[in-house]
């Protein structure tokens, strides 16, 4: 890469860098796995650079990278990689529904991870279904069937447990 | 309950305040990198690692090592000198001096070298303060990879009972260094030592809570539309045939060979004459070997919170200036053509480029000079400001022209 995209490339990744963490910490939940997460993908980011900036949208195709890489690593890689001794300290979100937030949280979380990138990429940063599946990597029936299949998962998990009788 | 409660809560979901990041942008540039070359190995370099495995590490194995001296580039099989492990290291550097690179390959399979070439880009070799970036590469697209991380910076995964890694560094500052360490290898003079991936690379500890590691990937590389190719880097479906004895003999051997602590010092094509602003330092040199001879051609350097906040680059080759509509413009200063250019929008702020559109002194000159510092909301980089912006450092800048015979072992004044 010669000195000018190399200049470009972090001059992207310093500005964008919040941005794509954030998104990674939407997918996997924990901060430190957001950052091995976003160490991975900004390396492969710098790899298809000459591809990301002549893209119609370098963000999109970052986004792509971060959330393919998200869908790769939890198979291998980085996924394994647990941080033991972390110095993040998680802080709740301000929200008028705070239990509420938690529980789509943790149900979010729960979630396989197609489903969980899917449901992200709608909903949390408003994507329609063509793009979600240009940034998936899949067709459009499979987004709308992740999709569906994430909704009702949730559903299930927010929905109210009956009592149990004693 | 129906969806669209769900769907409400997912789209107002915020999130909890985020903690310093740990992303390390430099190392994403300098693995970028190197991956980059790995994959231009591409699948001749499959045939000539394989090769080499299979016929010329034995071969040297029963003949006795050679010894690569720094002039005299690769040696042929047929006139190995005796054998001469190097030394090992009592103790390594915290921190390396960036003009001396720390370490060497002292020993490459025949056909290697340290050069670059059209084939496999094997140039640009990297000096930094806590790592060193050797390649090397062969006609045909091989690459082996030498990483010596200064002490401290990069420490080995704990390993359990039966001395398997069991987790990435627990001090978390040295991310995957050892991220694909799969057992107990062989010690290396001595030294403790660890396979990467099952063998395709060696880690060993060169000196105590000192790390190297040796690699010799090559990755198939079969012809691929951008979509495919971009599908397979990041969906891990890049395949690679199982590792050979062979391949672990080869980076064993090279590792083996590796020379530390050495003294030849960089050349650079030109010289500040004015200093760094006050608390900023030389960050990294990226560099080729021609003939031993260590030509720098570019330099990093800022302060902690923008560690290449200046980039310089005076190189002989000359790359075509890239002009962004919006961006850049064409003018003349100094006596020199420029591509001037400008970033500041929603990604980038005060950002100043130059690049020379036809060589000065023999020499293509690059200048990148960063405003802001990486943290958003940051206030502005003073010592940018007291550089003169990108124009007021070309105006400090010597050039010493193409002939490396002229060229200095300091760029700082």
């Amino acid at each position: 890469m010669n000195p000018s995209r190399e200049a470009e490339y972090t001059e992207y990744v310093q500005g964008r860098l919040p941005w794509l963490r954030r998104i990674a910490y939407r997918l996997t939940q924990d901060w430190q796995l957001a950052d091995d997460l976003t160490q991975d993908a900004i390396t492969s980011l710098y790899t298809h650079w000459n591809r990301a900036r002549d893209a119609s949208s370098t963000d999109a195709y970052a986004r792509s990278i971060l959330v393919r890489a998200f869908l790769a690593g939890r198979r291998s890689a980085w996924a394994r990689h647990v941080q033991l001794d972390g110095d993040y300290h998680e802080h709740p979100a301000a929200a008028t529904d705070h239990d509420a937030f938690l529980d789509v949280r943790a149900a979010l979380a729960a979630l396989p991870p197609r489903q969980r990138a899917t449901l992200v990429l709608r909903y949390c940063y408003g994507l329609p279904v063509d793009q979600t599946a240009k940034e998936l990597g899949c067709s459009e029936g499979t987004v709308k069937s992740q999709t569906a299949k994430g909704l009702t998962a949730l559903r299930r998990a927010l929905a109210p447990q009956p009592a149990r009788k004693g | 309950m129906d969806d669209n409660p769900v769907i409400a809560l997912l789209e107002s979901i915020t999130d909890p305040p985020e903690p310093a990041s740990r992303v390390d942008i430099a190392a994403a540039r300098r693995r970028g990198r190197r991956r980059q070359r790995l994959w231009r190995a591409g699948a001749p370099a499959l045939a000539v690692v394989a090769v080499v495995a299979a016929v010329t590490v034995p071969r040297l194995v029963l003949s006795g090592d050679t010894e690569r001296t720094a002039a005299a580039g690769i040696p042929t099989a047929s006139a190995p000198p005796p054998v001469r492990h190097p030394a090992m290291p009592a103790a390594a550097p915290a921190t390396f001096n960036v003009l001396v690179p720390y370490a060497a390959f002292g020993w490459l399979p025949s056909g290697y070298s340290e050069a670059p070439n059209r084939s496999n880009e094997a140039g640009e070799l990297t000096s930094a303060p806590t790592e060193l970036d050797l390649f090397a590469g062969s006609a045909d697209g091989g690459m082996i990879d030498l990483a010596v991380n200064a002490k401290g910076a990069c420490l080995p995964p704990a390993t359990d009972s039966s001395g398997k890694p069991v987790s990435a560094p627990a001090d978390g500052s040295a991310q995957d260094c050892f991220a694909g360490a799969t057992g107990v290898a062989p010690d290396v003079n001595g030294r403790p030592a660890l396979w990467i991936e099952d063998g395709r690379a060696i880690a060993w500890e060169y000196a105590p809570d000192a790390w190297a590691s040796v690699g010799a990937v090559a990755v198939r590389n079969a012809p691929a539309t951008d979509k495919t190719r971009l599908r397979g880097d990041v969906a891990g479906k890049r395949t690679l045939p199982p590792v050979t004895a062979a391949q672990r003999n080869l980076v064993r051997r090279v590792a083996v060979a590796v020379k530390y602590e050495q003294k030849t010092p960089l050349l650079f094509s030109f010289k500040l004459t004015g200093p760094l602003p006050v608390g900023w330092q030389l960050q990294s040199v990226t560099f080729e070997d021609i003939g031993g001879r260590l030509l720098a051609d570019g330099l990093n350097a800022g302060p902690a919170v923008d560690t290449s906040a200046l980039g310089l680059s005076a190189n002989t080759q000359f790359y075509a200036c890239n002009y962004v509509d919006g961006q850049s413009s064409y003018v003349t200063q100094d006596g020199v053509n420029w591509e001037y250019r400008v970033l500041d929008d929603h990604i980038a702020k005060n950002v100043e480029m130059l690049c020379s559109t036809t060589k000065v002194d023999g020499l293509q000159v690059n200048v990148y000079l960063d405003m802001a510092p990486e943290e958003a909301g940051a206030a502005p980089l003073a010592g940018s400001t007291a550089l003169g912006g990108a124009f007021g450092v070309y105006q400090k800048l010597r050039l010493l022209g193409p002939d490396p015979a002229n060229w200095t072992t300091n760029p700082l004044p």
